[in-house]
C-alpha cells in the first residue's frame, strides 16, 4: 500500500475497499434482519 | 496516557530480584488491557454464547487465546520498538486517505462500543432499583447513565482517572464470582474438556454470527491501539520488552480464562435448565440480567445483585478508557495536540471527539425502549468484523525492515495471524450472504 503517484489504482486499496463495503452491507443486513424477525438476538 | 516514566535499563544480565522488580514496574499495559476486554460486550456475549450453545462453542477460545497473545504482543512490540502509536505508523506509512477511511470505521465501532458499555450501566439500574424502596426504575436508569457518563467524564479530564482505574482494576476481581460459580454448578467436565479441544461447527446464522461477535470481542480492535499507546506511554523500550511480553501474554491468558469459565457457568445453568423444561418454562435472554442465573449457585439470592456490581464496574472500567483511546489516537494519527494534561481551548478536537463519544454513547442508551442487548451484541459483531482491517495493517507494518529492525515478525507469526485474517473475513462475508438471503442460514 505505497504511495501511488501514477494514477494506478493499488490492488491492496481495492481489496481493502471491496472489504469494508462487504462489513457495511454485513452490518446492516444483520441489524434489518434482527429488526425483521423482532427478535434481538438471531 | 500523558505520563511517560521510563523504566531504568543496564543492558547487563539481571538477577531474578532485578527482573521481578522490572516486571513489576513494566506491568500495566497487558494486564489492563485484558481487563478492559471482559467488559460489558465480552461479559454479555460469552453469557449468550454459553446460553444459547452450551459448551459448543468453547473450543474457539483455544486459537482465540493464542490469536489474542499474538496480536497484543505484536502491538506491545511495535509500541516498545518504533516509541509511537498504531494510527501514527498507519498514517506514516499509508495514505492520509487510507488512514481517514480505516479510522472512521474503528470510530463507529468504538462509539458502539462505548454504547455497550453505558448499556452495561442502563442494565444494571433495574436490579439496583429492586433494592431500592420508591425508585421508579426507568428514572433510575436515566440518572445512573448520566451520573456515570458525568463521572467517566469528570475523572478522566480532571486526571484522576489514572487512580480511579486501579480501584476499578481491583474490582475485577468479581469475575472470579464466574469461576467459583462454573465449578460449584457441577457441569458435565467430561463434556467440558471435549468440547474445549474438539472443534464442533454449525453453519447457521446465529452459529456463525455467535462466533463473529466471541471473536470480535475478545480481539477487539480499539484494544491493539490502546495497548501499543499504552506501552509507548509507559515508556518501555526495546532492551526491556522482555517483561512487557511477559505482562501480554499474562494478561491474555486471564481474560481467556474467565471467557472461558463464563461461558461454562452459563451453559451449566441456563442452556442445561432450557433443555430439560418446556418452552414456556425457558430462561429466555432477554435482558443481560436474565444471565444472572449463571451466578446463583454461588450467591443465591443475590445472584443478581452480583451481576450488576459486576457489570457496572466493567462499563465504567472501560468506559473510562475507551473513548479516551479512541479520541487519542485519532490525534495522533492526524497531529492534533492531545492527552488530558492539556486544556480545552489547546486541544480542542481531543476533547471535542472524547465529549462526542462519551454524551452519544450515554445517549443512545437512555432512549426509551433502546435494544440494550442489540446494541451489546452487534458492537460485538462489528468488531469481529473490522477485525481483519486492523490485523492487516499490523501485519505490513510489524515485516518492515526499517521500521522493526530484526524484531520484524518470524513466519510462524506471521502464518498464524494471516489465518486469523483469512478465517475472520471469510466468516464475514458468508454472515452477509446469510444477512442477504436469509434462507441460507438457516440450518
Amino acid at each position: 500500500m505505497k504511495n501511488s503517484t501514477n494514477g494506478k489504482k493499488n490492488p491492496a486499496l481495492i481489496v481493502l475497499a471491496a472489504y469494508m463495503t462487504i462489513v457495511a452491507i454485513g452490518i446492516l443486513a444483520a441489524l434489518v434482519n434482527a429488526w425483521r424477525s423482532g427478535k434481538i438476538l438471531p | 496516557m500523558n505520563s511517560v516514566s521510563r523504566p531504568i535499563s543496564t543492558g547487563t544480565r539481571p538477577s531474578i530480584w532485578r527482573s521481578i522488580v522490572m516486571f513489576l514496574s513494566i506491568v500495566g499495559p497487558g494486564i489492563i488491557t485484558a481487563n478492559a476486554d471482559n467488559d460489558v460486550g465480552g461479559i454479555l456475549t460469552y453469557s449468550q454464547a454459553g446460553a444459547q450453545f452450551g459448551y459448543s462453542l468453547l473450543w474457539l477460545l483455544v486459537p482465540i487465546t493464542l490469536v489474542l497473545i499474538i496480536v497484543q504482543e505484536m502491538c506491545a512490540r511495535m509500541g516498545a520498538i518504533t516509541g509511537k502509536g498504531l494510527a501514527d505508523l498507519v498514517r506514516e506509512n499509508f495514505r492520509v486517505k487510507v488512514t481517514f477511511w480505516v479510522l472512521l470505521l474503528f470510530v463507529l465501532g468504538d462509539l458502539g462500543n462505548t454504547a455497550t458499555e453505558f448499556a452495561g450501566v442502563a442494565s444494571s439500574a433495574p436490579i439496583f432499583a429492586g433494592y431500592l424502596p420508591f425508585v421508579n426504575p426507568e428514572a433510575f436508569k436515566i440518572a445512573m447513565v448520566v451520573g456515570a457518563a458525568v463521572f467517566v467524564f469528570t475523572t478522566v479530564t480532571k486526571g484522576s482517572y489514572k487512580l480511579i482505574e486501579r480501584v476499578f482494576f481491583l474490582f475485577c476481581a468479581v469475575y472470579v464470582a464466574y469461576v467459583v460459580s462454573a465449578v460449584l454448578v457441577h457441569p458435565d467436565w467430561h463434556d467440558v474438556i471435549r468440547s474445549s479441544f474438539i472443534p464442533q461447527f454449525s453453519g447457521s446464522k446465529a452459529y456463525v454470527l455467535m462466533i463473529i461477535a466471541v471473536i470480535g470481542t475478545t480481539i477487539s480492535p480499539w484494544m491493539q491501539f490502546y495497548i501499543q499507546a499504552a506501552v509507548v506511554d509507559k515508556g518501555i523500550r526495546e532492551e526491556d520488552y522482555k517483561y512487557s511480553r511477559l505482562d501480554v501474554v499474562t494478561g491474555a491468558i486471564w481474560t481467556d480464562v474467565i471467557a472461558y469459565f463464563i461461558i461454562v457457568a452459563c451453559a451449566a445453568t441456563i442452556y442445561v435448565h432450557n433443555l430439560h423444561v418446556p418452552a414456556a418454562h425457558q430462561i429466555a435472554v432477554n435482558d443481560p440480567g436474565d444471565v444472572a442465573v449463571a451466578l446463583t449457585p454461588l450467591v443465591g439470592k443475590f445472584a443478581s445483585l452480583l451481576f450488576a456490581l459486576g457489570l457496572l464496574n466493567a462499563a465504567i472500567f472501560t468506559a473510562s478508557i475507551l473513548p479516551l483511546s479512541t479520541a487519542y489516537y485519532v490525534c495522533e494519527a492526524f497531529g492534533f495536540e492531545r492527552g488530558v494534561d492539556h486544556a480545552f481551548k489547546d486541544a480542542p478536537i481531543f476533547y471535542s471527539l472524547y465529549l462526542s463519544l462519551v454524551a452519544i454513547g450515554a445517549g443512545v442508551v437512555i432512549v426509551p425502549g433502546a435494544p440494550l442487548l442489540g446494541i451489546i451484541f452487534y458492537s460485538q459483531v462489528a468488531n469481529g468484523m473490522l477485525l481483519p482491517i486492523v490485523l492487516v495493517l499490523m501485519l505490513l507494518l510489524i515485516n518492515r525492515p526499517h521500521l522493526m529492525g530484526k524484531h520484524v515478525n518470524g513466519p510462524i507469526l506471521n502464518v498464524i495471524t494471516w489465518a486469523a485474517v483469512v478465517v475472520v473475513a471469510v466468516l464475514t462475508v458468508v454472515s452477509t450472504i446469510q444477512g442477504i438471503f436469509p434462507s441460507l442460514g438457516s440450518v
